[in-house]
């Protein structure tokens, strides 16, 4: 690599940063700063139940990712009829394998 | 095996896709639109301008989240259309988008509203008609997204046969 294409590189990196940086500069107007109001507001956000209220706030997330992954994946079977679905596909005759998955 | 058409990647893609939106739906039209089923307004009743800012804040998260599942959803498409196994059904994509929407709601619903009580549908009620009824409707958003995928499975195995003689399975 020529010193041209490192020097290209790193203003690349350097611009990339600059640009994911930018969306983050409306933070510094935090409205949970100053005022009395943001005050309280962060004190009742950074409440003894702040890990509680994480935890239930995203306790969804996993289990739609776990269907999702389920849809992609399927749902495991027990090893005896996963091993009659896979022997099926490879020992089908050409209008069986053919038939859709899912 | 390439003529083994498998649809797990697309309806996979289509059901992420379809919970991600589905989030949007609840936090844009619920949340900000209607100002109603914030996120911890039945531990925060939105009484007080605090409590209104408290609130947003974990809408905020929870829209964070919704945004990622978006993205993985996006992820999970690409990868469905480069295959050349995944037959590209409008049915199928249709019926896992709204299929995902519907299992959005139902397990959000479930837990929110029932189970952890964080926050209910008209929050001045508590566990209401409503909520029964937003569970009703995500039921029959995930049997009609259902019988979609299945109308385009179907319809894909009777085109199959024509399609995969063009290479690529591209059906209704």
């Amino acid at each position: 690599m020529g010193e041209g294409d490192l020097l290209r590189r790193s203003i690349g990196r350097i611009w990339m940063a600059l640009m994911l940086a930018l969306p983050a500069l409306p933070g510094n107007a935090c409205p949970i700063c100053e005022t009395d109001t943001g005050q309280q507001v962060r004190q009742g956000i950074f409440d003894g139940s702040f890990g509680w209220n994480v935890f239930v706030t995203l306790l969804p997330f996993p289990i739609l990712l776990g269907v999702v992954l389920a849809i992609y994946f399927g749902i495991p079977r027990p090893v005896r009829l996963m091993g009659r679905r896979s022997d099926a596909r490879i020992t089908a005759g050409p209008e069986e394998a053919r038939r859709p998955r899912l | 095996m390439q003529n083994v058409p498998n649809y797990r990647p697309l309806i996979a893609a289509g059901t992420a896709l379809g919970i991600g939106l589905g989030g949007f739906v609840d936090g844009i039209l619920l949340h900000q639109i209607l100002q109603v089923h914030n996120m911890l307004s039945a531990v925060r009743p939105k009484t007080t301008l605090v409590n209104m800012e408290i609130n947003m804040f974990w809408d905020g998260l929870f829209h964070a989240f919704t945004w990622i599942m978006t993205a993985i959803g996006l992820a999970m498409l690409w990868g469905a259309v480069r295959r050349p196994d995944v037959p590209l059904s409008n049915r199928c994509f249709a019926g896992s988008l709204i299929m995902g929407w519907g299992i959005f709601n139902v397990v959000e619903g479930t837990l929110d509203h029932h189970v952890l009580h964080l926050h209910h549908v008209v929050e001045r009620l508590g566990v209401s008609v409503f909520d029964y009824a937003f569970l009703g409707a995500s039921v029959l958003l995930i049997l009609g997204g259902w019988s979609l995928i299945r109308a385009g499975m179907a319809e894909g195995e009777v085109g199959a046969a024509s399609h995969r003689s063009q290479g690529r399975g591209l059906v209704g």
